[in-house]
């Protein structure tokens, strides 16, 4: 095999070339990453997810503490009468079958309702809509028409969106319990990442640097 | 510690293999930041080995148990979430660490003599991979898990006569049911990473250490090509910042946007009575899925499908010219980044309902992209071929 | 020139060194999570705390409850065993330990029924041990003797029956386990030096 020879001849044309060459592909990995990022939000719009014929309002959901702790008590007054949330142990008050019998349908399990219903938070938001739009029309229910469910809250009552809000805060909790966990954590990993990366570019532009004088 | 070494190499090749192979490894100096995609691909492959193996200490691949044993790691295995993760957007990194590594190929004529076993060596472990990909998906045994292996097992049927019965056999029952699971599950875990990594990586590399590395100039090392530098460590140092770079992005998804990948609908138990309104590939066979649709013919669809796969054998032979690098072939060039857009086209054309002018548009993008290959064997006859440029000035 | 290549050579080392070492300890740090997901997972660390009801056992009566996945000795000890374990010299034990340093209840006994010897389960000699006075606990495997404290009497065991974290919920429930507790392995002999919840 052979072994390691440098040109000594134009380093000079070399070098030029070289730099046209790295900004070129520079820009084309900077493209490719960008259509990757682009290619993953593309994914996450709503155009392309299954409940993407609803429209769902870009409220702005409370995910505290308080509000998850409040959301629980409205799951337990509210939603646990039919639904269980297994994950979290807790049990329907009535059978499945009866409910089925009562409404045509079981009540599903809620313990990853907010994931199922669309990515990030866009899944406690469709909750929150869903139980906010019954009304008077034939359909029940504007964002779930001919729902099988019944109104879970008087359609009067004045806590009723406050109620929706904390209810959904608590179900994306339910469907992620780790989630503060896994954001905390992240911003430690990203941050040791990028001085990682930072140093491991020097190095390399070093390591370069010095054969190119050799 | 140097004693330890050599009563080491009286006994085992170590030295000698690694100076071979890894430091002292002659390399084109002149490569650019395309030939960092096969390192990071490898970087991903060990990403998926490691949680892969944690995830099968916890995970049971039974039909009652298998979606509980999947919350069991989120919610009750110490840091289960974030291997769960790891494991499930690592593909991403990995197919678009592969296709940029299948793109440059395409782009600096890698395919081409005396590197083509390299090449089929490399598309049989990208064959593998969507296969281990595929299998993987079922596991979580969710909606999306369950219908997206009926749909994909469903396309053997069109094979002509045996079509039926090979499903049958495929699935090991009547519909996807446990006898899926647990093969699926078996090959997953034992015989495709052990193919991938202990087979088909080895003789990938060991193809690429008899000819060496190509380079964007396409002139070989063997005709007096560019000067070349030991890999250690030059290209150890840039391999792994650039593998840090890109696992920097790789990690903000991980921790902030999992759900970017992640099916929503995959969050349900699977149904066998209830069918998704949309059935969604993950996006790395969208393009292929897109190619699939394409065609109103049942058996066409399939044969379009595996055929864009199996197209990419023959580039050695469609490619006439003996110019490699696109660098230095003016109409190559434009056709093969025509390709590459006409691939993202594919791809979007894939997530969307086949329907009216995203069937149109699908269709035109598939003609284009087996025009391609029609087209490459034509081309030398009337392309002008850039100087290659001399040896003494590279 | 020659100090031009040295000092290049000493700049470049530091970089790499700092690089090495930063990438080290990410290296390091990346292994913490997978060897935390190999220890006892949330669920089995909360069913550590356990509740037993023990409104129904009688005076001397002896019984066995399962908690995490290890035996838990509970004995009603009588006046009889009350005495006889008052009466007992604690500088002539192997281990010593007074009985409050071993219940919290004296008519009482929770504890770990596994032999500190070599890990069997001793049985309940509710008469008379093999070759001794009083009740207790004989080990079958070597010949371990305990009384009914839990006390190392005689044989190859080097310490007294290991003890658990219980509280006393009312009169008639206890709950067992705290949920940092890991059991066995921790060792403790005396009431004190237990874990609180």
């Amino acid at each position: 095999m052979k072994s390691s020879t440098t040109n000594h001849r134009d380093t000079e044309a070399l070098s030029k070339r070289h730099i046209k060459q790295n900004s070129f592909l520079c820009a084309l990995c900077a493209s490719v990453v960008n259509s990757f990022f682009a290619m993953a939000l593309l994914i996450s719009s709503p155009l392309t997810s299954p409940a993407s014929e609803i429209e769902i309002p870009k409220v702005d959901l409370d995910f505290s503490e308080a509000a998850v702790k409040r959301g629980e008590e409205v799951f337990k007054s509210s939603c646990q009468t039919c639904h269980t949330l297994k994950y979290l142990g807790y049990e329907a008050i009535i059978s499945a079958e009866d409910a089925r019998n009562a409404f045509g349908k079981a009540p599903p399990d809620l313990s990853l309702m907010a994931k199922a219903r669309g990515r990030g938070s866009k899944g406690a938001r469709y909750i929150y809509a869903l139980l906010v739009s019954y009304n008077d029309t034939p359909e029940k229910n504007s964002v779930f028409p001919n729902i099988a469910m019944p109104p879970v809250f008087p359609m009067d009552d004045p806590e009723s969106a406050r109620k929706a809000k904390d209810v959904a805060a608590f179900l994306l909790h339910a469907a992620e319990p780790t989630i503060n966990e896994r954001e905390s954590l992240g911003r430690y990993v990203l941050g040791y990442m990028g001085i990682l990366t930072a140093l491991l570019f020097f190095v390399n532009k070093k390591t370069w640097k010095r054969r190119s004088h050799k | 510690m140097s004693g330890m070494r050599e009563w080491i190499d009286k006994r085992f090749p170590l030295t000698e293999f690694l100076e071979k192979h890894i430091t002292k490894y002659p390399t084109p100096k002149n490569l650019n930041y395309w030939w960092n995609f096969g390192s990071l691909a490898g970087a991903f492959l060990g990403v998926q080995i490691v949680t892969g193996i944690w995830l099968t200490m916890y995970y049971k691949p039974d039909t009652r148990f298998a979606f509980d044993s999947i919350e069991h790691i989120m919610r009750d295995v110490n840091y289960g979430w974030l291997i769960r993760y790891l494991h499930a957007i690592g593909p991403t990194g990995f197919f678009f660490a592969v296709y940029i590594h299948m793109a440059r190929g395409l782009y600096y004529g890698s395919y081409k003599s005396p590197r083509e076993l390299l090449w089929w060596i490399g598309l049989a472990i990208y064959l593998a991979l969507m296969a281990e990909a595929f299998m993987g998906y079922l596991l979580p045994w969710g909606q999306m898990s369950y219908w997206g292996a009926t749909v994909i097992t469903n396309l053997f049927s069109a094979i002509p006569f045996i079509g039926s019965d090979f499903v049958i056999w495929l699935r090991g029952d009547f519909a996807v049911g446990d006898s899926t699971l647990g093969r699926f599950f078996s090959l997953h875990t034992t015989l495709i990473p052990i193919g991938i990594i202990g087979g088909l990586l080895v003789l990938h590399l060991t193809a690429l250490h008899r000819v060496g590395s190509g380079n964007p100039e396409g002139i070989d090392l063997d005709k007096k090509g560019p000067a070349v530098v030991p890999f250690s460590p030059y290209f150890i140092t840039k391999d792994l910042w650039f593998i840090s770079l890109i696992f920097t992005v790789f990690f903000y998804f991980v921790f902030f946007k999992p759900d970017l990948f992640l099916e929503p609908i995959n969050s349900e138990p699977a149904d066998p009575f209830v069918t998704p309104i949309h059935i969604v590939p993950e996006w790395y066979y969208l393009p292929f899925y897109a190619i699939l649709r394409s065609i109103p013919h049942k058996l066409g669809g399939v044969m379009a499908m595996f055929g864009a796969i199996l197209i990419l054998a023959f580039l050695p032979y469609l490619d006439r010219s003996p110019v490699k690098s696109a660098r230095y072939r003016p109409v190559k060039k434009v056709l093969t980044w025509l390709f590459f857009l006409n691939f993202l086209v594919l791809g979007y054309v894939g997530m969307k309902p086949p329907f009216g002018i995203m069937l149109q548009i699908g269709r035109i993008a598939t003609i284009y992209y087996f025009l391609y290959f029609i087209l490459l064997p034509f081309v030398p006859a009337f392309e002008k071929t850039g100087n290659l440029p001399r040896e003494e000035d590279i | 020139m020659e100090d031009e290549k040295v000092d290049a050579m000493g700049r470049r080392d530091f970089l790499t060194i700092t690089t090495a070492t930063v990438g080290a300890c990410g290296i390091g740090a990346s292994a913490i999570p997978f060897i935390k997901a190999m220890s006892p997972t949330k669920d089995i660390i909360a069913a550590g705390v356990m509740d037993v009801d023990i409104s129904g056992i009688k005076e001397g009566e002896f019984r066995i409850i399962m908690w995490r996945k290890q035996p838990i000795f509970i004995l009603k000890r009588n006046s009889e065993m009350l005495e006889k374990t008052n009466r007992t010299d604690i500088s002539s034990l192997r281990d010593p330990a007074s009985p409050e340093e071993r219940v919290k209840r004296p008519d009482l006994l929770v504890c770990i029924g596994i032999c500190t010897h070599l890990g069997c389960i001793p049985s309940w000699q509710p008469e008379k041990i093999p070759g001794l006075d009083q009740p207790g606990f004989y080990c079958p495997c070597h010949g371990g003797k305990y009384d009914t404290l839990g006390r190392r009497l005689d044989g190859p065991p080097p310490e007294n029956l290991h003890l658990v974290p219980y509280e006393f919920i009312d009169d008639s429930k206890l709950r067992i386990g705290t949920e940092k507790f890991a059991g066995y392995s921790e060792n403790i002999r005396k009431i004190q030096e237990l874990p609180k919840a």
